[in-house]
């Protein structure tokens, strides 16, 4: 008698090698014709690396916004205070005579004679005044663009109207180094304004179906705030959840699908549940909207609405059910093969690892907080709904989330 | 237009080939027809139903369209599209790698070492009813180990695991193997005395 594994072995090789499936063969050249024309299209349209790189994308677009509320406010600064800056600057280093006739000879058609004479006149001011010149333009890059044509007459003409320029120019000097405590000041509230980091957490609640969470999920997340003008703002984030379901309604497929044999189970055949668990953590990366409703000094009332893209970072199932299984017999008068269905109890584990399921804008935002400060930062206090706009979880739940998150924001 | 898939079913693997490589679909649908029991009767075995077969065929067979240019028509056809198909099932079994199933706990306490002796016929779709009821893992390397007769370090290197696990492997998958037959076949009496 042979041995168990080498009989079975034969059976398996003899049985696969006389099997026909010529049938299927139309059929499955169609799929491939199909495959080879659109699928690959498919496959295109949403690859991993995609959606690596949408994710990298948003943390990028987040780790930019977050160095731009650090290091922007200088930025801000002297960009709108550069007329004060020029005028306080300290006066260029100064030029030699030679350099400045060389420059002036060179551009100014002016000969040698002419020159002089302008010189030993009012035109010795000119050179005065190029130095309360701001010094991004040097006193030959002033000359050059200017493109005169210099004549004893004309050079004295000009000296006297930079003369007056010079007066002026001293004057708004001295105005804007008046100005400016108040005028930086204004800078430095908006700018710290325009971008600001949020962190918080949430308590939420969730409802797969028409069943509510085992137990409260939480949340954590950073959020940057930027904003767009003087009542709305930007808000993305990105945010780790926790969730525990019991019980939920998972469609007989789906489980089906997660059996070990699945293929001894009739998958037409609705499975019963006894009970099920689903643990699932997530990575949300909410897209909000904020309109700022009412503000009271330091205080301020805001709604806030968007969508949520969720990618999977574990999901874990685990359930008892009772389904269907075709068990085969033969007729031991006839010998004919017997088909019938029993009922089998079994138990399903599956666990979907990291981003193996990604719901894209799968949830709406809606939500109305209260901000307070707090010393030179603020609190807001947010309750909010989501609510699902696509079936979200590798199991295709309607899930729907409701809670209050607490959060901190870095500076006003 | 069938006048003329009829005359390339005439063609040889090397004509066929020729065509492919010329793309004329013609031929690659022959082609295709030619191999497609032979591919599904070696996918089968490394799925879990008809539908994934058919879509690891028609993997390998992309594949095969690619990589044609690079085959040697001096040697078979039949051997290369094999490789490339055991190759395209162990991707399979990575993509589904994701999702981890576990065997039930019932099914590893019920394992007894007890060897029966197959005294009934196996069908195709009974052998299949047994493979799906392993592990993949298992199943993969008992396909692998017992059918296309890779060693265990090839195994291994296939799939990134050490030799040992591949031994273990395959000792538990015969030993699975035994114990579904035991259940599902020796303890059915209508069956066997059938046969």
């Amino acid at each position: 008698m042979k041995q168990f594994d080498d009989i079975f072995k034969e059976k398996v090789s003899s049985s696969f090698s006389n099997a026909d499936y010529s049938q299927l063969a139309d059929d499955g050249w169609k799929a491939f014709v199909r495959k080879q024309k659109g699928g690959r299209k498919l496959a295109l349209v949403v690859p991993f690396w995609a959606k690596a790189a949408s994710v990298a994308v948003l943390l990028s677009v987040g780790g930019l916004f977050v160095y731009k509320s650090f290091n922007d406010k200088p930025l801000v600064v002297s960009e709108n205070a550069a007329p004060y800056k020029e005028s306080v600057n300290p006066a260029p280093e100064p030029i030699s005579e030679s350099v400045k006739t060389a420059v002036l000879l060179k551009n100014c058609q002016l000969s040698p004679e002419s020159y002089k004479a302008a010189e030993e006149k009012p035109a010795v001011n000119l050179l005065t005044v190029s130095d309360a010149v701001p010094e991004t333009d040097s006193i030959a890059s002033v000359y050059i663009s200017q493109d005169i044509t210099f004549q004893a007459d004309t050079v004295r003409n000009n000296a006297s109207v930079q003369e007056e320029n010079i007066a002026e120019n001293q004057i708004a000097g001295e105005t804007n180094k008046q100005d400016l405590p108040a005028e930086v000041a204004v800078e430095e509230v908006s700018g710290s304004r325009r971008t600001s980091l949020i962190a918080g957490f949430a308590g939420i609640m969730s409802e797969a179906g028409s069943k509510s969470a085992s137990t409260p999920g939480v949340s954590v997340g950073f959020f940057i705030d930027q904003k767009l003008g003087k009542r709305i703002s930007f808000r993305p984030g990105i945010a780790l959840s926790k969730f525990a379901y019991a019980s939920v309604p998972v469609a007989s497929a789906k489980v089906i699908d997660r059996m070990i044999y699945a293929s001894a189970f009739n998958s037409q055949v609705p499975v019963n549940n006894s009970d099920n668990k689903l643990d699932v953590i997530t990575m949300e990366i909410p897209l909000n909207f904020v309109f700022t409703v009412l503000e009271k000094g330091k205080s301020g009332l805001y709604i806030s609405a968007g969508a949520s893209t969720l990618i999977y970072l574990n999901q874990q199932f685990s359930g008892d059910y009772v389904g269907m299984v075709t068990q085969k017999s033969y007729d031991a008068v006839t010998g004919a093969l017997i088909e019938s269905s029993v009922p089998q109890a079994f138990n399903v584990k599956s666990e979907d690892k990291a981003f193996s399921h990604t719901d894209y804008f799968g949830l709406a935002n809606l939500s109305a907080g209260y901000s307070m400060s707090l010393g030179k930062s603020s609190m807001l206090l947010e309750p909010f709904i989501q609510l699902p706009v696509s079936d979200l979880t590798s199991f295709d739940l309607k899930i729907k989330y409701g809670g209050l998150s607490v959060k901190y924001r870095f500076g006003r | 237009m069938n006048k003329r898939r009829l005359e390339y079913q005439d063609y040889s693997d090397p004509e066929l080939i020729a065509g492919c490589l010329n793309g004329k679909e013609l031929c690659q649908e022959v082609l295709y027809k030619r191999y497609f029991s032979y591919a599904m009767s070696i996918s089968l075995r490394y799925t879990r139903n008809r539908d994934d077969a058919m879509e690891v065929v028609n993997d390998s067979y992309m594949k095969v369209l690619d990589k044609l240019a690079d085959f040697d028509p001096s040697k078979s056809f039949r051997a290369w599209y094999s490789k490339i198909l055991v190759n395209t099932s162990i991707d399979y079994y990575r993509r589904n790698l994701k999702r981890k199933d576990d065997i039930s706990v019932d099914m590893i306490s019920d394992m007894s070492d007890e060897e029966p002796v197959i005294d009934v016929e196996l069908s195709v779709d009974d052998i299949l009813a047994i493979f799906s009821r392993l592990p993949e893992n298992y199943k993969l390397t008992f396909n692998l180990y017992e059918i296309e007769g890779y060693s265990h370090e090839e195994i291994a290197e296939m799939l990134g695991i050490s030799v040992s696990t591949s031994r273990s492997n395959l000792a538990r998958a015969k030993k699975t193997v035994r114990e579904i037959y035991f259940k599902e076949f020796k303890s059915n009496p209508a069956r066997n005395e059938a046969v």
